[in-house]
């Protein structure tokens, strides 16, 4: 695209960013963002098209579209047809009777895992590597902080693989570590950097012990050239296999 | 930090692509993914799981396309019957579970406004001069926007909550919340994204 002249005369040769888009499809007025160069600019002015559709119908949510759940009775009515016409075979053995409470999840990763193992059909972060999880910790925000996320130790085809899940992390001036520490956070083992995206993924050293370091920890570190833990936390959680 | 060697940065940062993201690879939706191939084989624990993370979806758009919460828990028996029985038909490679689901319910509340031999009143709080069709894909983006934005975090639920029904700009949001004007920028920015792949995951009539 050729280069456009904003208002204030400063030379760019680049689309708006992305923070611009969104706000020009909330309509909000953004210096230096003139409309003449969306005029001239079909994939800018797409992109702003493309959210301002999803801001129109989220501003016409009401309260009749939030989800609600369906009457409790309806799980039973639903099984009640299934197993008329017996077509239910349980994984388990079991039919499928409603359960209060969640399913237990590890439980049915663990089928999943042997059942990829064994069919390769899972569908996993690489579809040609599957990863079964091995743990989960749900990363709990520490005192003053307010992100939560979700880390997976899973099984990759060279060995155990610590996947971190946290959205929305602020900005920081230094960088996030991920550690797992010791139950009383005295010792601890650093797995490396976060970086950008949402979802990180490491190697775990080989022998390391879960037993030993089941704690799941992100801290904020400062460009101090200090190796050690900065005490200062965002989030943590414990690993359950 | 200690132990440099270890971290597995290269491996990942070539997935950081903007606002598109990386929701579709993140652990919950690998777990959907898990369940939505454990319900393609058959496992009926997962169509309990399935039946747990999607009815309210299926069951509050079908309450929008049917006018009646009758009719909708109707609707959505007919959605999770059919889904199991069809489920052979399920193909994970090419879409998510709850687009499929939600693609049976489509069909469901139109077979619905077939059996009772009508389209909808205009008293059944549905605009007469639409098309039933439009009017549940209507339902159906509203549906999924008000869910995804129930799951969006702190702050930046409400970052977008003052945005959209406050008509709040931006910097007013910051003075509100005491936010540099960078973060709520930058939260904008990621939640309307998120907002945007929610429509394009699971939105889309399969």
């Amino acid at each position: 695209m050729s280069r456009v002249e904003s208002p204030s005369g400063k030379q760019y040769d680049d689309h708006y960013d992305d923070e611009t888009i969104a706000l020009l499809a909330l309509g909000e007025e953004v210096a230096g963002a003139d409309s003449e160069h969306l005029r001239t600019c079909g994939a800018c002015q797409s992109r702003v098209d493309q959210l301002q559709a999803v801001v129109t119908s989220a501003r016409a949510i009401t309260d009749d579209d939030r989800p609600m759940a369906p009457p409790d009775a309806l799980w039973q009515r639903i099984t009640d047809d299934i197993d008329s016409d017996g077509a239910v075979r349980a994984g388990t053995g079991e039919s499928a009777q409603p359960r209060r409470g969640k399913v237990g999840w590890f439980a049915l990763a663990a089928a999943i895992g042997v059942l990829a193992g064994s069919l390769g059909t899972i569908v996993a972060m690489d579809r040609d590597n599957p990863m079964p999880t091995i743990a989960q910790a749900e990363l709990e925000p520490l005192p003053g902080q307010q992100v939560r996320g979700i880390a997976q130790v899973r099984e990759g085809a060279s060995g155990p693989r610590l996947v971190v899940d946290v959205p929305d992390l602020p900005a920081t001036d230094g960088y996030y570590e991920v550690w797992m520490l010791a139950p009383d956070a005295q010792s601890m083992v650093s797995i490396g950097v976060l970086g950008k995206a949402d979802v990180n993924e490491f190697p775990l050293p080989s022998g390391m012990d879960m037993e030993q370091f089941p704690v799941v920890d992100i801290s904020i570190e400062q460009f101090d050239g200090d190796v050690t833990h900065s005490a200062d936390s965002v989030v943590r959680g414990e690993l359950t296999i | 930090m200690r132990g440099s060697e270890v971290t597995g940065r290269e491996l990942i940062d070539d997935r950081d692509v903007g606002p598109r993201s990386t929701r579709g690879e993140s652990v919950r939706s690998l777990a959907d993914a898990d369940i939505a191939s454990a319900f393609a084989r058959g496992d009926s624990d997962a169509l309990h799981e399935v039946y747990t993370r999607w009815s309210s979806l299926v069951y509050t758009i079908a309450r929008r396309g049917c006018g009646n919460e009758t009719d909708a828990a109707d609707v959505t028996q007919a959605v999770f019957v059919a889904a199991w029985r069809g489920r052979g038909g399920f193909d994970p490679d090419a879409g998510s579970l709850p687009a499929w689901l939600l693609g049976i319910t489509r069909r469901k509340i139109a077979d619905h406004w077939r059996q009772v031999g009508r389209t909808p009143e205009p008293h059944e709080e549905l605009p007469e001069d639409v098309e039933l069709d439009a009017r549940v894909e209507t339902a159906v983006d509203r549906v999924l926007l008000a869910d995804e934005l129930a799951r969006l975090g702190e702050p930046q639920r409400r970052i977008l909550e003052l945005c959209f029904f406050q008509d709040m700009t931006h910097a007013q949001v910051a003075s509100l919340l005491g936010l540099p004007l960078g973060t709520v920028k930058s939260h904008i920015r990621r939640s309307l994204g998120r907002l945007r792949e929610r429509l394009e995951v699971d939105g889309v009539p399969r």
